[in-house]
């Protein structure tokens, strides 16, 4: 995998790949808004472990 | 978290459905760009938990689809050369010329090799001094940063032997001509994430703003989808038209600096027919001045061709958000995977081929067994 896109990128970080190169880093505390949101809508009371899986 | 299965969580899917059938009142007409988006929502049923209000239409965003039947006939005479080895991602290869495909001109002694990156290619150009090497650059924002390092490397060794046929769309002109066509029934785009990932957003602000139409960059698992569904729908419901963010796991505003740097130093901004749905200004990529001499087409002396579509395909219309594949009299009867009449047939990506893939079974029966008979 090429990372010169990605100098940011350390040991550990989830990187979204396409062709052989990694085009972005994954962003953990983003990654979980889509879970918050459905929360704030209150559709989503019972599922508070989609947060930390 | 591992990004993936999560994002696939049933409870947190219905949630997120019942929370849309709250808030829709009326119609609304929505278009996933990526080829990407469209098979996920028919693979994983996305659409089977919209309230019946919201449509999704499928938009341009296969590559495979839209690279023009004359570039796929130029691919086809280079690969047949002697001494050239012709490098593409798999799904080019059975895309149907005028008369065969890559895979034939394989079968009768071609040397046609599928890659999985272009930097395959220049590796291969290395090994190989002797022979040409050609690779099939087709694909989106999202792939021109890997093509341009490949071209950039070449360069910077002086591979004399590697050269690129290029086929490089971009999705902000495609959105702008759906937009400005009078036959447009699209009210709201999912925009994709990936290509977003490389560009960020912001060239889709002044979009938005234009056309009044809400446009969310969104992601490719079924909660992002459905995400990226509420989102655009209440900004419609509320009257408001803005350009906002579901990916932002993946996606920055700004994009990628310097993925964009390496395609704007390689790459410039070209008109490009795109198959289907015919020349789009500014809508493409081919390779800058310093690195034409890397052009395959100048480098075989390969005059453009115009080759006519096929007059049965309907892809144009499906890849505009004017049709469903399954509203083609030819869909999964003279038109397959196997025997395909159009690149949305063929393509991974391709609307078509999602709906054969995991929906045609609902084909009404008889209506299936009348047309095999017409056939």
């Amino acid at each position: 995998m090429n990372l010169s896109y990605v100098p940011e990128a350390g040991l550990g970080d989830f990187v979204l790949v396409h062709v052989g190169f990694a085009l972005s880093t994954v962003d953990e505390v983003e990654a979980r808004q889509v879970f918050t949101y459905l929360k704030q809508m209150g559709e989503l009371a019972e599922l508070g472990e989609g947060e930390t899986r | 978290m591992r990004f993936i299965d999560e994002y696939r969580d049933p409870d947190a899917a219905a949630g997120y459905a019942r929370a849309l059938r709250r808030i829709t009142t009326r119609p609304w007409t929505l278009m996933e760009v990526c080829g990407g988006q469209t098979h996920a929502i028919v693979k994983f049923g996305v659409d089977e938990l919209l309230p019946p209000e919201v449509t999704l239409v499928h938009g341009p965003g296969c590559p495979v689809c839209v690279t023009p039947l004359g570039l796929i006939e130029k691919a086809i005479e280079i690969a047949s050369l002697p001494g050239v080895i012709f490098c593409s991602f798999g799904d080019m290869l059975r895309v149907p010329g005028r008369e065969h495909d890559l895979l034939t001109v394989k079968a009768r002694g071609g040397d046609v090799r599928i890659v999985y990156s272009p930097l395959d290619a220049v590796a291969l150009a290395r090994v190989h001094p002797d022979r040409e090497v050609v690779f099939f650059a087709v694909g989106f924002e999202t792939t021109a940063p890997a093509n341009a390092m490949a071209v950039y490397q070449a360069a910077r060794a002086g591979l004399a032997n590697f050269s690129m046929l290029v086929s490089h769309v971009l999705v902000p002109p495609a959105m702008e001509a759906i937009l400005s066509s009078p036959k447009c029934r699209v009210q709201g785009f999912l925009a994709a994430g990936h290509v977003c990932t490389v560009m960020g957003y912001t060239e889709y602000e002044p979009l938005a703003a234009r056309y009044i139409v809400p446009i969310v960059v969104t992601g490719f698992e079924p909660l992002d989808i459905l995400q990226g569904v509420y989102m655009c729908v209440k900004q419609l419901e509320e009257g408001r038209a803005e350009v906002e963010n579901q990916y932002a796991r993946a996606v920055r505003r700004d994009g990628n600096q310097p993925a964009q740097q390496l395609v704007r130093e390689v790459f410039r901004v070209v008109p490009r027919k795109w198959r289907g749905v015919g020349e789009i200004p500014q809508s493409g990529l081919a390779l800058a001045r310093p690195y034409q001499s890397f052009d395959a087409g100048l480098r075989f002396g390969i005059a453009g061709h115009t080759a006519d579509e096929p007059t049965e395909c309907c892809s144009g219309l499906i890849m505009q958000g004017l049709m469903k594949p399954r509203e083609c009299s030819a869909f999964g009867t003279r038109c397959t995977p196997e025997h395909p009449l159009g690149a949305t047939m063929v393509s991974s990506e391709g609307a078509c081929a999602a709906y054969y893939h995991y929906r045609r079974l609902d084909i009404p029966r008889q209506e299936a067994e009348v047309a095999t008979h017409a056939d």
